[in-house]
């Protein structure tokens, strides 16, 4: 009995002890600042190794720098050299002392059948642990690519999130005076490198998208003046009509699992939303409205839709369920709204929004919520989402004397990091690609 | 024996003598006692609703802490200054012993080397990973303790070297990091003593105070750097547990749900962010009031970003 008043009274006591002993403090704000990060360059032997080294470590500099996510610090200011960290490992507190929080470390080594064989590791310098480290070998030529990937890893390492440097930007490219443009669809690395024309400029293309499965590629065309929507296999160069409509057909783009074309078909002047099953190449007609319903996107889940409508009387945004059923409009600012296209990840549709003369992308949560704009200027169109779903691409035109000129362009979900993406000529349209 | 016998016939004899004539005394002491005991009784409740009662002297202690709080500084100074001269100290022999650690735990990891995979990725085991940091703190770790010590030493030469060129190379840059790194670690040593003296003054038994959590809260937001853009931040909220040294720096630090660290790669981000801020220079030491230590000798820490979206 004794015992049980004992135990009884350690119970009650145990809690008043604890919370003596510990404190408890809740933090709500911090900094969104980037992670100020070290970068050095990576350590190879031999002349092509050393050099193969300096532009892969570059490259992954560029890179995390244009994503907004880090501070990548000054090389100058780097104690330990490159060549030691090879040998000893990080020496933590001179990377820390600088204030770096996060440390980049690579080695390159030819190996005997000529390949590149490439080492790296991301620390933790203030853990003083390695946070990811993976080796990658390939040809020398193809150093590029092992930049990007590395970038990814370092990416998704930091943020949880997939990367987007080992992808690539399929778009319209421009060139000739306004009322004599010549449009191409060309293809390139998300960076602007490895760039291609896919057409010869000999009819028009619009809208290029990406399959978010595949290596293909749907667009519309004008071929012999007729509107269609044509696909385009990257790999083999083939390209085909989709479907002989007796209408005009535009604005496809793939259903997730690339199995699908969603389209908009304008039949007897009315525009209404269809799909096609690229397999069995049956035709389903979703809405069936007097009003245009145009430019579908689905979900990542494939289970709803969203598109642009002038059914309200404006032009707005509504989702709908994937057969077409119980459309909701989720747009009621002033102005009209264009070109919605869902985030890979899922939580927000992107758009353009055009409001006194000015145009805007911006993005909203797929209940209609929490309309942000993020970038603005005299034309700014047709946002693509990065593969993570975090970054945007679009295009921006400027009045250029008698002509335009149109420009690529990338830009972070906070609206802060935005930057031009190069091209040869001028480029409109582009469509992000999923990783490669 | 005998003396029981004696006491028993006693004892029969009176009740023989009373026994006979008072039937109403029984009658007397059955209503004396009675009256006795409902007395009691009701004496025993009228208590217990007085208990029930008590409960509200929680509220004057807390009103003590607030108290506590607003104490003017400048009343007792004597016994203090000693205390707060012990918190400008350890910043300094602790700064060293972070220096000590990486040459320990820098050859494991450089060891293991890649083996050479085809063509791609081989993932490189990152070898546990130390979550606790180990401050050279007097009696734990007596093996570590001299070795840290033989390359502590070196390493401060090394650094003093260093620093001049190093310094030099500083001012050529832009945006470096460095010197304002420095030169923040003296102020938060010198804030460290502006501040304590408040603190200091409160009682050693009592409670932080909110304007010493605030301190340590603001301290901490210098420091805790948040990975924007992640989707559904609301639900990254970090528990990272702390065991303290007496002098506010971070004995050791873990996150509380491990489960989630290895299996959500968001959560992993999050709390590695939230890791990183608990080690940072400028968080090091903490601003806490040095003499209780017992108040904070374990703290937690929730990181929760969710209202910065």
């Amino acid at each position: 009995m004794h015992k049980i008043l004992v135990l009884i009274a350690c119970l009650f006591l145990l809690p008043v002890s604890t919370a003596h002993a510990e404190l408890k403090l809740s933090l709500d704000r911090g900094q969104v600042e980037p992670l100020p990060i070290a970068i050095p360059i990576f350590y190879g032997e031999g002349v092509e190794a050393s050099d193969a080294g300096i532009k892969i470590s570059d490259k992954i500099t560029e890179n995390l720098k244009s994503s907004g996510l880090v501070n990548v610090l000054n090389r100058f200011s780097y104690l330990q050299k490159p060549e030691s960290l090879a040998q000893d490992g990080p020496r933590f507190s001179e990377w820390s002392s600088i204030g770096s929080q996060a440390l980049v470390t690579g080695v390159v080594k030819r190996k005997s059948d000529g390949d590149l064989r490439v080492e790296f590791r991301l620390w933790d310098t203030l853990g003083q642990s390695q946070m990811v480290g993976t080796a990658y070998t390939t040809k020398p030529d193809n150093w590029r690519r092992i930049a990007h990937i590395i970038s990814d890893v370092i990416f998704e390492r930091l943020t949880g999130e997939g990367g987007y440097f080992d992808s690539r930007i399929v778009y319209i490219s421009e060139t000739g005076p306004a009322n004599k443009r010549i449009k191409r669809l060309a293809i390139m690395d998300q960076d602007g490198y490895n760039h291609k024309f896919l057409t010869d400029g000999s009819f028009l293309v619009l809208t290029p998208r990406f399959s978010p499965a595949n290596q293909e590629i749907t667009y519309m065309a004008y071929v012999k003046n007729k509107p269609r929507v044509y696909l385009y296999n990257i790999d083999t160069g083939r390209q085909e009509i989709l479907g002989d409509f007796p209408g005009m057909t535009f604005a496809p783009r793939f259903s997730p699992d690339g199995n699908k074309v969603i389209m908009s078909l304008a039949l007897n002047g009315n525009t209404d939303i269809y799909t096609m099953d690229l397999r069995s190449r049956k035709v389903t007609q979703l809405t069936n409205h007097p009003s245009i319903d145009t430019s579908p996107s689905y979900a990542p889940d494939g289970r709803r839709i969203v598109f642009e409508s002038d059914r309200g009387g404006s032009q707005q945004l509504y989702v709908m369920d994937q057969n077409g059923g119980s459309p909701q409009r989720i747009t009621f600012g002033d102005g009209r709204y264009a070109n919605p296209v869902w985030s890979p990840r899922g939580d927000l549709i992107a758009f353009t929004r055009m409001y006194k003369g000015k145009f805007y992308i911006g993005v909203i949560r797929p209940d209609g919520s929490g309309q942000r704009l993020i970038a603005t200027a005299y034309h700014v169109e047709g946002p693509s989402w990065a593969p993570n779903g975090r970054y945007l691409t679009y295009f921006k035109e400027k009045p250029n004397g008698n002509s335009r000129s149109a420009k690529l362009y990338k830009i972070d979900l906070t609206g802060y990091n935005e930057s031009q993406i190069p091209t040869p000529l001028d480029g409109s349209d582009p469509a992000w690609s999923p990783l490669n | 024996m005998n003396k029981l016998h004696a006491d028993k016939q006693n004892k029969s004899e009176d009740e023989g003598y009373y026994g006979a004539s008072t039937t109403p005394m029984i009658w007397s002491i059955a209503i004396h006692l009675f009256v006795f005991v409902a007395g009691s009784i009701t004496f025993a409740f009228t208590k217990h609703d007085d208990e029930v009662m008590t409960p509200s002297p929680i509220q004057i202690e807390f009103v003590d802490l607030a108290d506590a709080t607003n104490v003017p500084p400048k009343k007792e100074d004597t016994p203090k200054p000693k205390e707060e001269k012990k918190a400008p100290e350890p910043p300094k022999t602790k700064e060293p012993p972070k220096a000590l650690t990486p040459p320990t735990s820098k050859p494991e990891t450089a060891e293991p080397e890649p083996a050479p995979l085809p063509e791609k990725v081989e993932e490189k085991k990152p070898e546990p990973k130390p979550e606790v940091k180990k401050k050279p703190k007097p009696p734990e770790t007596k093996p570590k303790q001299t070795a840290k010590d033989v390359i502590k030493k070196a390493q401060e030469e090394k650094k003093e070297e260093q620093s001049e060129d190093f310094m030099s190379v500083l001012k050529n840059l832009a945006g470096s990091e460095t010197p304002a790194e420095l030169s923040k670690e003296e102020e938060t040593s010198e804030e460290t003593e502006a501040e304590f003296p408040q603190a200091v003054l409160t009682r050693a038994d009592s409670a932080l105070t909110m304007s010493e959590q605030d301190a340590l809260r603001q301290q901490l937001a210098q420091c805790w750097s948040v990975v924007p853009g992640a989707r559904n931040a609301e639900d990254l909220v970090v528990e990272v547990t702390l065991n303290m040294n007496p002098d506010a720096t971070v004995q050791s630090a873990k996150i509380v749900d491990t489960w989630r660290y290895s299996n959500d790669g968001f959560f992993r981000a999050a709390a590695d962010s939230a890791m990183r801020a608990v080690r940072n220079p400028l968080c090091s030491p903490l601003k806490l009031p040095l003499n209780k230590y017992d108040q904070w000798k374990k703290i937690t820490i929730t990181f929760d970003p969710k209202d910065m979206f």
